[in-house]
C-alpha cells in the first residue's frame, strides 16, 4: 500500500471516528443532567476523545480482515493511541470515582461508608486472592496473552465498548424514569448500575475469548468481600456506642473468617502460640503507651498495637501453608481487632465529615504524582543503595553467596587505579597549561595590586587570597626545583617534560625564580599588611579585565591538574569542572555581548539551537568535525582542514603577511597598554598585555614555520587525531560537544538576568565615570550572582548525568571513561549489578550538595 | 574571558581628555577599531557555533565518495574547482544527491531508521502527555490547597530535581521484569508489593520511566507558575461556590497554557532525544527502539555506513529543531521559569 493511500485512509478513518465521537458526546451530554456543570462538560469532552480514539483504533485494529490499513506502522499508531487511552481513561475514572466518593462524606455519611467499605473490601480480597485479576489481565495465568494483546483483541474491545454504551443507555433510562417519577436520584443511580451490569454481561457473552466462568471466578472473591465490608460500613455509620463496638468487633471477625476461607493458599499462616501471644501483647503495650503520651484514650493505641503485633506474630514470623482452621482464626482475630479499633471511635460529627472531605481533596490531587514519585524514584533510590551494599560471589564450594552489607563494591571503585591514578602527579609542574596558568595568575595579581594601591578599592577576601596563592606559588616552585634536581639531565627528565618542552633547564630557573619571588612577596606583604613596603595598606583590587586573566589562569592550572592525574572518577570531575566553568563563562560573555548588539535575538537563537539537538546527534556532528585522515589525503573534518591550512600558511612565503598583521595588532595593544599605564588604568594595561601574549606566541610559531599541521617530511603525522590519540586532552575534545550544547542554556538565563539589572544602577555608574568593564565586573556580576549559582548547579547536575556523548564518541576508550558511562557499562552490559549500583550511588552523593543548595534557595524564597 | 573582556576594557579611552582634545589620534583610531570588536565577536561566535551543524547538514547531500574527498563547502564550488586531480568522483555541486536520505528511508543498511522514527513518535507523544496530566493536578494542590505537610512534601519533591536518573534505573528495570518483592528482614517471608505485569520491553515501560523522571521538574515548573496567578481570582471563585476541581479545570488550566506548553516542549525534546532510558528499557530485538538508539548503534560501525549517519542524524534532529524554532518563546520562558524564579 502506498504512502498516499495510507495517509488517505488514515484521514478517512479519523473523520469517521471523529463523527462517531461527536455523536456519543452529544448523547452523553443529554443524559448527564444530574452532574454539576463542569463535571458534565468534562464528561462530554472525555466521551468525545475516548470514543473518537476508540473508533480510530477499531478501524486500524490488528486482527480484523476488513480493517482500513494493513501495515506495521498503523498497528504501532493504534497501539500507541490505545495505551494513551487506557492511561487517560483509567486515571480519569479513578479521579472521578475518588471525587464522587469523598463528595459523599459531607452529604451522606452512610453512602460514604458503604462506598469506602466496598472499595477497601474489593482491594483487600482482591489481594488475598493472589492478584489473580491483575495476573489474568496481563496474561500471567496462561488464560490470555498479555496487556498488549488487548489492543488487537476484538473481544476485549467489544467488552469495553459494550460497558461504555450500556452505561450511557442505562443512565439515560434512569434519567427518563427519574423525570417520570419526579424523584431523579435513586433512579439514575439504579439506571447506571443496571447499565454497568448489562454491558458487562453482554460483553462477556459476546466476547468469546473470555469464558463466563473465568470472568465470574476471577471477580467473585473481591465482589463478595466488597459487599460484606460495604454492609459493615453502612451498619457502623448508623450505630452509636455501645452497640457500635459490638457490631464492629463481630462484623470484623466475620469478614476475617470469610477472608480466611477465601484466602489464596500462599498467605495462610501456620500459627505458633508463642509468637501469637508475645507480639500482640508487646506491641499492644507500646501502642497504649504512645496513645497515653499523646493524650488520647489508651485503648485505641493498644488495639492498633495488638493488631500490628498479631499481623507480625502470625503472618510474618511463621511460614505459610497452615491448615484451614488456623487460617480462619488468623484472619478472624485480625478482622475483629481492626473492627474494634475502627468502631471504638464515635460516629464523626458533621464538622469532622467536612474535614474528611476537604483533607481527602488535596490527596486526590496529589496521589497520582506522589505514587509515581515514590514507586519510581524514592523506592528505587533506596533499593539502589541496598544493591550497592550487596556482594555476590562464589565460595570455595562453588556456591553462590550473597553478603549483605558489604563495602566490597565501593572498594572496587576507590581501590581501582582505573578510577584514580595519582602516580603521574609530578608531570603537573612541568606541564604547559600549569605554567601558563600560574604566569597569568601572577600577572593578574600584580595588576590587581597596582590598581588596588591606586584606587584604594579592595577585594574583601584579599587577606586570605593573597597568602594562599603565595603559598601555592612557593610550593610549586620548590617542587619544580626538586624535580629538576632529582631528574637532572636524564631520560626520565625528558619523559617528565622537564627538558622536552624548553630544551634547556637554564630557562627554567628564571621561571622558578619568578614563581618564588612573587610567592614570597605575596606572603610577606600580606603578613605585614603591606607596611614593609611603605604602603598604607595591602589592597588587591579584583574587578576589571585582570580578573578575567586571574580566573583563566586558575582554570588552566586546574586543567593541568586533571591532565596529570588520571582515571574514570577524575575524568568525571574534570568534566564537571571544565564544562561548568567554560559553558557558564561563554554563556555570560555572549549574553553580555549580545545585550547591546543589533539583531540580538537571531544571534541568541542560533547559539541556543544546539540545545534542541540530542546528545547522540551532537556526538555525531562533532565526530565529523574531528575526523582525521592521513595528511596526504584531503581532509574532511573541519578542524583538521583548518589545522593543515595553517600549516600550509606557516610554510609558505605569505606567512610574513600574517606576521606583519598580527605584529601590528600587538603594537596597537602595546600602545593601549602604555596609555593605560600613564592614566593609571592598570586594568587596561593588564588586559592588553594578556591579550598580546597569545598573539606573540602565534607570531613566534608562524615565524619559525611551526604553526598548524606542518608535515615538512610528508609523514602521516600532520593531522591531530583528536579523540583517540591526543591523550589526555581528548577528554577536552569530548567536553567541547557538551559545552557547545550548554552554552546556549547558560546564555539564555544570563541574558534575562542581565536585562533585569536595574538600569538606574548602570546609569549612575556611568555618570560617575565607570568604564564598561568595571560596570560589568562591579555592578552586573554582583547583581546576577544568585543566577550564576543557579546556572552552575544546573550544569553540574547535567554534566554528572551525561553519558551519551562519551558513549557515542569513544565509548570510554582512550582514557575517556566517565562515571555515568561506567555505571551504564557495569550495570547493563557487564551485568555487574552491585558495582553498577555503587557507581550510581557515587553519582547520587555527588549531587547531594546541589540538592542542599536547591532546598536552601527554595526555603529562602518561601520565607 | 580575558580575551573577550579586554576590548571592553578599552572603552575607557575616549573619555580621557587627551583623546578628546587631539581629535583622532592614532591611539583613538586603534581604540575605535578595537571597541567595535565585541559586536563582531558575537557574530564570529555565531558563525563558529553554526559550523558543526551546517557541516552535517550539507554533508548529508553528498555521496560517500564526495564526503570523503573534501570539506562540506565543496558542495558550493564549481565541479572543476573542487575536483581533485586525477579523480573521477563527482565534485562540487555535481556531487549533490539525495541518495543518503533515500537509503535512510528505504534501505536496511541504516538499521531501520524509518521504523525508529515511528517509534520515536510513539514514545515521545504519550511520554509528554501523561506527565503533564499528572503533574498539573499535583502542582495545583501544592500551590493552592492548604493541607498539613505541604511545605515539607514540596521541598521533598524539589530535592529530587537534581537526582540523576541512573540512581533509579536498575530497580525500575527489575520491577518491570519481575514485579517488586520484599523479603522482610530477619524472616524468609517475601511479600509481593507489585505483581509482574509484563512491562519489560514494552513502550509502556518507557512511558512510565519518562513520566517518573519528569515528575519533580514538571511539578516544580507548573507550581511556580500556578502559584504566581493572582490570589483574588481564587478567592472570588471560592465565594461563587466553586470547588477545587472546578477552579482547577475552569481557571487554572486555561490560564496555565503557556507553562503547560513550555513543559510540553521540554518533555518532548527530552524524550525524543533520550538515549539512556530507551536503551535500558527497550526490548532485546530493538523493535521498539527510537531513532537515537538506532543511530547510536550505527556509530558502532563507523566507517561502513558513515555517509548515512549524516542524513540519519539530520532526520533525527529535524523534528526537535522544528519544534524548537516554531515554539522558541515558550521554550525560553520555560527555561527561565524553571531555573531563575525557583
Amino acid at each position: 500500500m502506498g504512502t498516499l493511500e495510507t495517509v488517505g485512509s488514515l484521514i478517512i478513518a479519523a473523520l469517521c471516528a471523529g463523527l462517531f465521537g461527536l455523536l456519543v458526546a452529544a448523547f452523553a451530554r443529554r443524559v448527564t443532567g444530574f452532574l454539576s456543570d463542569s463535571a458534565r462538560q468534562l464528561t462530554q469532552r472525555v466521551a468525545f476523545v475516548v470514543f473518537t480514539a476508540l473508533g480510530f483504533v477499531w478501524m486500524l485494529r490488528g486482527d480484523r480482515a476488513d480493517r482500513f490499513i494493513a501495515s506495521p506502522e498503523a498497528d504501532k499508531v493504534a497501539s500507541t493511541i490505545w495505551g494513551v487511552l487506557l492511561a487517560v481513561g483509567v486515571s480519569a475514572a479513578l479521579f472521578v470515582a475518588a471525587n464522587v466518593l469523598f463528595n459523599q462524606a459531607g452529604k451522606s455519611y452512610t453512602r460514604f461508608s458503604a462506598l469506602l467499605g466496598g472499595l477497601i473490601g474489593f482491594i483487600t480480597f482482591g489481594l488475598l486472592d493472589g492478584n489473580r485479576l491483575i495476573q489474568h489481565i496481563n496474561g500471567r495465568d496462561g488464560l490470555s496473552s498479555g496487556l498488549h494483546d488487548i489492543v488487537n483483541n476484538s473481544e476485549w474491545t467489544l467488552l469495553l465498548f459494550s460497558i461504555l454504551i450500556a452505561v450511557i443507555i442505562g443512565a439515560g433510562l434512569g434519567r427518563a424514569a427519574g423525570i417520570v417519577r419526579d424523584n431523579p436520584m435513586p433512579w439514575q443511580y439504579g439506571g447506571l448500575i443496571v447499565g454497568v451490569v448489562a454491558g458487562f454481561l453482554w460483553g462477556v457473552f459476546f466476547a468469546e475469548r473470555i469464558p463466563v466462568d473465568t470472568a465470574i471466578s476471577l471477580l467473585w472473591t473481591p465482589l463478595i468481600g466488597a459487599a460484606l465490608t460495604a454492609l459493615l460500613g453502612v451498619a457502623l455509620s448508623k450505630l452509636d456506642q455501645p452497640l457500635r463496638l459490638g457490631v464492629g468487633v463481630l462484623g470484623g471477625a466475620g469478614i476475617g473468617l470469610m477472608a480466611g476461607g477465601l484466602a489464596f493458599s500462599s498467605v495462610v499462616p501456620r500459627i505458633q502460640v508463642t509468637h501469637a501471644i508475645i507480639w500482640p501483647l508487646a506491641l499492644g503495650v507500646v501502642g497504649a503507651g504512645i496513645s497515653r503520651f499523646r493524650g488520647r484514650p489508651f485503648l485505641g493505641g493498644a488495639l492498633v498495637g495488638a493488631l500490628i503485633g498479631w499481623i507480625i506474630g502470625v503472618f510474618v514470623m511463621t511460614n505459610a501453608g497452615g491448615p484451614r482452621l488456623e487460617a480462619f482464626s488468623a484472619f478472624g482475630v485480625a478482622g475483629a481487632l481492626a473492627g474494634a479499633r475502627f468502631s471504638f471511635n464515635p460516629r464523626p460529627s458533621g464538622v469532622q465529615r467536612t474535614e474528611i472531605e476537604n483533607g481527602a481533596r488535596s490527596w486526590i490531587f496529589l496521589a497520582p504524582a506522589m505514587f509515581f514519585i515514590f514507586v519510581g524514584l524514592v523506592a528505587p533510590l533506596i533499593r539502589t543503595i541496598a544493591l550497592s551494599l550487596e556482594r555476590s560471589f562464589r565460595d570455595d564450594d562453588g556456591q553462590r553467596v550473597q553478603e549483605f552489607p558489604s563495602l566490597e563494591n565501593y572498594r572496587g571503585i576507590f581501590d581501582n587505579a582505573a578510577n584514580w591514578d595519582f602516580s603521574n602527579w609530578r608531570a603537573l609542574f612541568t606541564s604547559a597549561p600549569f605554567e601558563i596558568g600560574m604566569l597569568l595568575v601572577t600577572m593578574a595579581l600584580v595588576v590587581a595590586f597596582l590598581t588596588g594601591r591606586r584606587s584604594g578599592n579592595s577585594f574583601g577576601g584579599s587577606n586570605i587570597l593573597a597568602p594562599v596563592i603565595g603559598v601555592i606559588l612557593v610550593i610549586s616552585g620548590y617542587l619544580q626545583y626538586r624535580l629538576i634536581q632529582d631528574l637532572g639531565n636524564t631520560e626520565e627528565a625528558l619523559q617528565a617534560g622537564v627538558l622536552a618542552q624548553q630544551g634547556a633547564p637554564g630557562w627554567r630557573y628564571i621561571y622558578l625564580a619568578l614563581f618564588l619571588a612573587v610567592g614570597f612577596g605575596l606572603i610577606a606583604m600580606s603578613l605585614t599588611g603591606g607596611r614593609v613596603a611603605g604602603l598604607s595598606g595591602f589592597n588587591l583590587d579584583l574587578g576589571g579585565g585582570h580578573s578575567g586573566a586571574l580566573l583563566f589562569g586558575v582554570f588552566l592550572a586546574v586543567t593541568a591538574i586533571f591532565a596529570a592525574i588520571r582515571g574514570t572518577v577524575i575524568n568525571s570531575l574534570w568534566w564537571v569542572f571544565a564544562v561548568t566553568v567554560i559553558a557558564s563563562a561563554f554563556g555570560l560573555a555572549i549574553a553580555a555581548l549580545a545585550d547591546r548588539a543589533r539583531m540580538e535575538n537571531i544571534a541568541k537563537s542560533i547559539i541556543f539551537m544546539p540545545l534542541a539537538i540530542s546528545f547522540v546527534g551532537a556526538g555525531i556532528i562533532w565526530r565529523f568535525m574531528y575526523i582525521a585522515r592521513p595528511g596526504t589525503q584531503p581532509q574532511t573534518g573541519l578542524l583538521n582542514w583548518t589545522w593543515l591550512q595553517l600549516g600550509d600558511l606557516s610554510l609558505s612565503g605569505s606567512r610574513w603577511i600574517g606576521v606583519v598583521i598580527i605584529a601590528a595588532i600587538v603594537a596597537g595593544l602595546a600602545m593601549l597598554g602604555a596609555k593605560g599605564w600613564q592614566s593609571g588604568a592598570y586594568g587596561l594595561t593588564g588586559g592588553s598585555f594578556v591579550l598580546a601574549l597569545p598573539l606573540l606566541w602565534v607570531i613566534w610559531r608562524l615565524a619559525a614555520g611551526r604553526l598548524g599541521g606542518t608535515g615538512v617530511d610528508g609523514s602521516g603525522e600532520r593531522t591531530i587525531i583528536f579523540i583517540s590519540q591526543n591523550l589526555p586532552y581528548n577528554n577536552l575534545w569530548l567536553m567541547v560537544v557538551l559545552i557547545w550544547i550548554q552554552t546556549g542554556f547558560a546564555m539564555v538565563i544570563f541574558s534575562a538576568a542581565i536585562k533585569a539589572v536595574p538600569q538606574e544602577f548602570i546609569e549612575a555608574a556611568k555618570v560617575d565615570g565607570a568604564t564598561d568593564s568595571s560596570i560589568f565586573w562591579r555592578i552586573i556580576v554582583p547583581q546576577i550572582l544568585p543566577t550564576i549559582g543557579v546556572v552552575v548547579t544546573t550544569l553540574v547536575v547535567t554534566v554528572l548525568k551525561i553519558f551519551d556523548v562519551v558513549k557515542v564518541m569513544t565509548n570510554g576508550n582512550f582514557e575517556t571513561q566517565i562515571v555515568a558511562n561506567e555505571m551504564f557499562f557495569q550495570a547493563f552490559t557487564a551485568g555487574n549489578r552491585g558495582l553498577g549500583s555503587a557507581l550510581a550511588v557515587v553519582l547520587f552523593v555527588a549531587v547531594l550538595p546541589v540538592v542542599f543548595f536547591n532546598v536552601r534557595r527554595l526555603q529562602q524564597e518561601e520565607s | 574571558m580575558a580575551v573577550i573582556d579586554a576590548p571592553i576594557a578599552e572603552q575607557a579611552a575616549p573619555q580621557t581628555e587627551a583623546a578628546a582634545k587631539t581629535g583622532l589620534s592614532t591611539t583613538s583610531r586603534i581604540y575605535k577599531f578595537l571597541s567595535s570588536i565585541p559586536t563582531w565577536l558575537l557574530w564570529i561566535i555565531v558563525v563558529v557555533w553554526t559550523f558543526p551543524t551546517a557541516s552535517l547538514f550539507f554533508n548529508s547531500f553528498r555521496g560517500r565518495e564526495a564526503q570523503r574527498s573534501g570539506v562540506f563547502w565543496d558542495l558550493f564550488l564549481p565541479p572543476d574547482v573542487a575536483r581533485t586531480e586525477g579523480s573521477d568522483i563527482p565534485a562540487g555541486w555535481d556531487a549533490f544527491t539525495l541518495d543518503n536520505y533515500d537509503a535512510v528511508w528505504n534501505s536496511q543498511a541504516s538499521g531501520g531508521l524509518k521504523e525508529g522514527l515511528v517509534n520515536s513518535f510513539a514514545i515521545s507523544i504519550p511520554a509528554t502527555i501523561i506527565p503533564i496530566a499528572i503533574a498539573a493536578f499535583a502542582a495545583y494542590a501544592f500551590a493552592w490547597i492548604d493541607f498539613k505537610g505541604r511545605q515539607g512534601m514540596f521541598i521533598g519533591v524539589v530535592s529530587l530535581l537534581a537526582i540523576p536518573n541512573q540512581t533509579a534505573l536498575l530497580p525500575l528495570l527489575q520491577t518491570y521484569a519481575g514485579g517488586a518483592h520484599w523479603t522482610i528482614w530477619g524472616t524468609d517471608k517475601t511479600v509481593t508489593l507489585l505483581p509482574d505485569v509484563g512491562l519489560q520491553g514494552t513502550p509502556t515501560a518507557i512511558w512510565i520511566s519518562h513520566t517518573v523522571f519528569a515528575m519533580p521538574f514538571a511539578i516544580f515548573l507548573l507550581h511556580n507558575y500556578i502559584k504566581g496567578l493572582p490570589k483574588d481570582l481564587f478567592e472570588s471563585a471560592r465565594i461563587d461556590g466553586a470547588d477545587h476541581f472546578t477552579i482547577f479545570w475552569r481557571l487554572v488550566l486555561p490560564l496555565s497554557i503557556p507553562v503547560l506548553a513550555a513543559f510540553a516542549i521540554f518533555q518532548f525534546l527530552w524524550t525524543w532525544n533520550d538515549l539512556l532510558i530507551a536503551t535500558v528499557m527497550g526490548d532485546a530485538s530493538g523493535s521498539i527502539s527510537p531513532m537515537t538508539v538506532r543511530i547510536a548503534a550505527l556509530t558502532g560501525e563507523f566507517g561502513r555506513n558513515e555517509h548515512l549517519l549524516t542524513a540519519g542524524a539530520f532526520v533525527q534532529a529535524a523534528v526537535p529543531l522544528l519544534v524548537f524554532f516554531s515554539l522558541q518563546r515558550f521554550f525560553v520562558r520555560g527555561i527561565l521559569a524553571g531555573s531563575v524564579k525557583g
